[in-house]
């Protein structure tokens, strides 16, 4: 037989195929990473605005609406805890899907004791070989309220 | 006398599939293309709704801080029910809490802008006029009035707040505006 008349053998297309197959997994698995990331950036962002949301609160809003009391202890937990993540719930029947959301990624808003600067701790979810980890972001007061 | 039996096997270079290989393999074939297709249609069009999701809160926490920067730096504000109770340059009869909130600053030229934040069906509508010329007008889609709520702005603390939800197709983003207008400091 000549070697232009020689095609691919059965074997080697079942073997591409499942190559194809292979990588097409092995992507999909490195969106879901890059789903990941950028599901984490805009945790990180969430706490930015509501932290700044809570500063602006604190300077300005009358004493009885304040997030924290003078002594630091929280005055309207609505303001001070909640949830960062609000996925919508995926009912295993599509049709019972009556587009409600869960609350999941808890926050908590802390003072500290001298009042100067705000904490928000969240514990951002583990992915594959990536372990929970417990996120902070702070600001801190200025002598003259400005943004943080 | 005895004649050499023909054989039917053919050399090993011109052996050939049987059909029941063929079509076994063809299922097999069929099996794996069609799930790594599946797979694959399946983590594009959760990709297409992660990125929509992506695009709709950085277009919303634009909004966000573009309202607050507003908000404190407006040297005159109202808030009225809709947009049909506010009359151009005549700033009164404001409410507690609307669906429309105008904010007007005066900057050291003397150049007046006017910026109008409006919820409008599913949608928020910002305009934004410099010395009474040239609107420039943007749409921020998917917003809605949170439960409980009623109207988008209110003044109930004695300072601006907003507040308004983003239906994604991943999940809802909560906003929350408030600002203090510097006149009222």
């Amino acid at each position: 037989m000549q070697w232009r008349e020689k095609g691919f053998s059965l074997v080697e297309v079942l073997a591409s195929v499942l190559v194809l197959a292979s990588a097409s997994v092995a992507i999909t698995a490195g969106w879901r990473l890059a789903d990941y990331k950028e599901l984490a950036m805009r945790l990180d962002d969430r706490a930015g605005r509501l932290l700044r949301e809570c500063y602006e609160m604190q300077t300005f809003a009358p004493a009885e609406s304040k997030p924290f009391k003078a002594a630091g202890t929280p005055n309207n937990q609505s303001l001070v805890q909640g949830f960062l993540y609000h996925p919508r719930a995926q009912p295993s029947d599509p049709a019972q899907d009556r587009g409600t959301y869960l609350d999941v990624v808890p926050y908590t808003i802390s003072i500290s004791p001298d009042g100067k600067s705000m904490e928000l701790r969240y514990e951002l979810p583990g992915f594959g070989r990536i372990r929970q980890q417990s996120m902070r972001r702070s600001a801190g007061f200025n002598p003259q309220p400005l943004d943080p | 006398m005895d004649h050499p039996r023909p054989t039917t096997a053919a050399p090993a270079a011109e052996r050939a599939f049987t059909l029941v290989e063929l079509l076994a393999a063809l299922g097999a074939m069929v099996v794996v293309l069609g799930a790594a297709t599946g797979f694959l249609l399946t983590a594009l069009l959760r990709e297409n709704a992660v990125l929509e999701a992506e695009r709709l809160e950085a277009m919303h926490d634009d909004l966000a801080q573009i309202m607050v920067r507003t908000v404190k730096t407006a040297a005159a504000f109202q808030i009225y029910t809709d947009k049909s109770q506010y009359h151009p340059g005549r700033s009164e009869n404001g409410v507690r809490t609307g669906n429309f909130l105008v904010c007007v600053r005066t900057d050291a030229d003397g150049t007046q802008t006017e910026s109008d934040f409006e919820l409008s069906g599913q949608g928020i509508i910002y305009t934004k006029t410099v010395a009474a010329g040239t609107a420039t007008t943007k749409t921020y889609a998917n917003a809605r009035i949170p439960a409980g709520s009623v109207n988008l702005f209110n003044t109930d603390l004695g300072m601006v707040q907003a507040a308004w939800e983003v239906q994604t197709r991943q999940d809802l983003v909560p906003f929350r505006v408030c600002a203090m207008p510097l006149v009222m400091r």
